[in-house]
C-alpha cells in the first residue's frame, strides 16, 4: 500500500476550460477514485423559460453553451415544434443540418486545440485553431454571428444561405480538408503525442454502458451509439454517414474519433449542399405550445436530450436540457481510476468537458 | 528526409504572410451580414413599437408622444429580431459593433418635425462620440459622409443635418 492523499483538482487549474472541482485519492501516484463537484457556474437559465415567451426563449436556449450555441437552438426549437406539431421546410432543415455539422467541426478543432494545449504542444494548438477560424468565418459570413447565430426560429430558420454562396462554402471546406488532415496526423504520429493518449484513461465498452457514456466517449469504447442516424428532424437520413467507432477505449480513441468525425462532417456538409432543394425557410407559427414533449439531438460532445412542457399560454412552464457532458463525468470518474497523475489533465480533457453547459 | 522537411517548414515560414489578422495596423473586414448593432433611420419611423414589443431583451423602448426611439446597447443580445419586425423598415444591422461606453446609458434618437431636413439626433450626454464610428447613412447625410469619413479622426460639430455625430 502506497502513501494515500487527496489531492484537490479544480475548479481553477490550467487544463480546465471551465470550472468542475475533483477530489483525487491517491495511493502514491495512483489515482484510485475521482469524487467530481459541480455547482460553480450555475445560471439559471432553464428558469428564464417562465419569463420570456416561447418564440423569444430560442436566443436564450443557444446561450447555453458557446460552443454548441446552434445545436442549443436547434434542440429546444425541435421539442417546442414536436410539441406544436410543426413540420418544418425541407430547406430549414438542410440549413439546420449544414449549421450543426459546422458546429461540430468548429467545437472538434477547439476540443484539439486544447487538447493539444494540455499536453503542451503550443503551435498544435495554435494550428487547431487557426482552421477553426475558418469555420467561424464562415459562420460570420452566413448567419451575421460568430459564436451566438441566431440562425434558428420556431418553425426554421431566420436565414438562407443563397447556393452560390453555399458553392463556395463546399469550396472551403475541400480545401480544409487536406490541411485537417495534415494538423490532425501530429496526434497519432508524433510519439510525444501518442505516448500522452496511447493507453490512458480506459473506458471499457461494459464500464461505458453502465455509467451511460455518450457521444464520442462512448464511440471510443466500441459503442455505434450516435442519434444521427435515427435524426428526421435534419437530414441525416439522406446523407450518406455511418458512425465513426474505435475500440481503443482510451485517450487516444477518443482523439480519434473526433478527427475522423471532422471528416465526416466536412463529408456530410458537402453531401447536403450538392442535395439541398429550393423552397421556404420557415412556417408560420400560430397558437400556443400545449402538453409535453421531450426531445435528442447529437451535439458535439454527444446526445443532448430537450425537454419541454406548455400550459396553452405565452410562457413554457418547463425547460430542461440534459447535457452530454453530464452523461459524460460518471464515465470519466471510471475512466480516472487507476490511471497515473500526471494523467489526469489528459482523461479530464477527453471527455470534452463543458461545464457551463452542465449547469445552465 | 527528415530534416529536409523540417527546412521547408523553416524557409515557407519566412516568407509567408502571418495568418492572423493585422488589426491595428489594417482594418478590420467585417462581413456585410454581421450583426453589429441596431441603427435607427428614425424619420422613417412610425413609433409603433413593434420593435419595442418583440425585442426578447427588453432593449428598445418607443415613446409614442415624444416620437422617439431608445435603445440600450448594453441590454441588446444584436438578434435583429426588431429588424425582421419593423413595418417600415427603418431599422437596420450594422456591421460596426457598438462602441464601448463607460455609463450604461441609452442612446436615443427623436423624430424631427416634417419641415426639417432629416435629422437622427443623439440627446444622451455623456457618452462620448467616438472618432472611428462611420458615418450613418441617411440620406441627407449620404453625400457628406465621405467628407465626414475623411475628417473622422479630427474633432468636429456635427451641422444639423448629419447623422453622423452618434455613439
Amino acid at each position: 500500500m502506497g502513501k494515500h492523499t487527496v489531492v484537490p483538482f479544480g475548479p481553477q487549474h490550467p487544463v480546465l476550460p471551465e470550472p468542475i472541482h475533483l477530489d483525487l485519492e491517491l495511493d502514491d501516484e495512483k489515482v484510485v477514485r475521482a469524487i467530481p463537484s459541480i455547482g460553480y457556474i450555475h445560471r439559471g437559465l432553464e428558469k428564464l423559460v417562465e419569463k420570456r415567451e416561447f418564440k423569444e426563449y430560442v436566443f436564450i436556449a443557444e446561450r447555453i453553451c458557446g460552443i454548441c450555441a446552434f445545436g442549443h437552438g436547434w434542440g429546444y426549437c425541435k421539442s417546442v415544434e414536436g410539441l406544436m406539431n410543426i413540420e418544418i421546410p425541407l430547406r430549414a432543415k438542410y440549413l439546420r443540418t449544414i449549421w450543426h455539422e459546422l458546429s461540430r467541426i468548429h467545437s472538434h478543432l477547439l476540443w484539439l486545440g486544447l487538447m493539444a494545449d494540455g499536453m503542451g504542444f503550443e503551435s498544435l494548438f495554435m494550428h487547431s485553431w487557426r482552421l477553426r477560424e475558418k469555420v467561424l468565418d464562415i459562420f460570420e459570413k452566413t448567419t451575421g454571428g460568430r459564436v451566438i447565430f441566431s440562425a434558428c426560429k420556431i418553425g426554421g430558420v431566420r436565414r438562407d444561405i443563397e447556393d452560390s454562396e453555399l458553392h463556395g462554402i463546399a469550396e472551403i471546406l475541400r480545401g480544409m480538408r487536406d490541411e485537417v488532415r495534415e494538423i490532425t496526423d501530429i496526434f497519432f504520429k508524433e510519439p510525444t503525442s501518442v505516448s500522452r493518449l496511447k493507453d490512458v484513461g480506459i473506458l471499457s465498452k461494459e464500464a461505458a454502458v453502465a455509467t451511460c457514456a455518450v457521444g464520442p466517449m462512448v464511440r471510443a469504447s466500441g459503442i455505434p451509439l450516435d442519434y444521427r442516424v435515427a435524426d428526421t428532424s435534419g437530414v441525416y437520413r439522406e446523407l450518406n454517414f455511418t458512425p465513426v467507432t474505435t475500440d481503443t477505449c482510451d485517450c487516444y480513441g477518443r482523439c480519434w474519433v473526433r478527427v475522423q468525425e471532422i471528416f465526416a462532417s466536412l463529408d456530410m456538409i458537402c453531401q447536403a449542399i450538392e442535395k439541398i432543394p429550393a423552397g421556404d425557410i420557415a412556417v408560420p407559427v400560430k397558437g400556443n405550445p400545449n402538453g409535453e414533449y421531450f426531445a435528442r439531438l447529437e451535439q458535439p460532445r454527444g446526445e443532448a436530450f430537450y425537454y419541454v412542457k406548455g400550459n396553452n399560454t405565452t410562457h413554457l412552464t418547463r425547460f430542461r436540457v440534459r447535457t452530454p457532458t453530464n452523461m459524460n463525468l460518471p464515465a470519466m470518474v471510471e475512466a480516472l481510476k487507476g490511471c497515473d497523475y500526471a494523467d489526469v489533465p489528459m482523461i479530464v480533457l477527453t471527455i470534452d468537458p463543458c461545464i457551463s453547459c452542465t449547469e445552465r | 528526409m527528415g530534416y529536409l522537411s523540417f527546412a521547408g517548414t523553416i524557409l515557407g515560414g519566412l516568407f509567408k504572410k502571418p495568418v492572423t489578422t493585422q488589426y491595428p495596423l489594417k482594418p478590420a473586414v467585417l462581413p456585410e451580414e454581421l450583426r453589429g448593432r441596431v441603427l435607427i433611420d428614425i424619420q422613417r419611423c412610425i413609433s409603433c413599437g413593434m420593435c419595442m414589443r418583440k425585442c426578447p431583451a427588453g432593449a428598445i423602448v418607443v415613446d409614442r408622444s415624444a416620437k422617439s426611439w431608445s435603445i440600450n446597447r448594453f441590454a441588446c443580445v444584436q438578434c435583429a429580431t426588431c429588424v425582421d419586425n419593423c413595418p417600415v423598415k427603418c431599422l437596420r444591422m450594422e456591421p460596426q459593433y457598438a462602441a464601448p461606453g463607460t455609463v450604461k446609458q441609452n442612446e436615443t434618437f427623436v423624430k424631427q418635425a416634417a419641415a426639417q431636413p432629416a435629422v437622427a439626433v443623439t440627446l444622451v450626454k455623456g457618452v462620448t462620440p467616438t472618432a472611428s464610428a462611420p458615418a450613418t447613412g441617411t440620406q441627407a447625410a449620404a453625400a457628406s459622409a465621405a467628407t465626414a469619413a475623411k475628417t473622422a479622426a479630427a474633432p468636429q460639430t456635427t451641422p444639423p443635418g448629419d447623422g453622423a455625430g452618434h455613439a
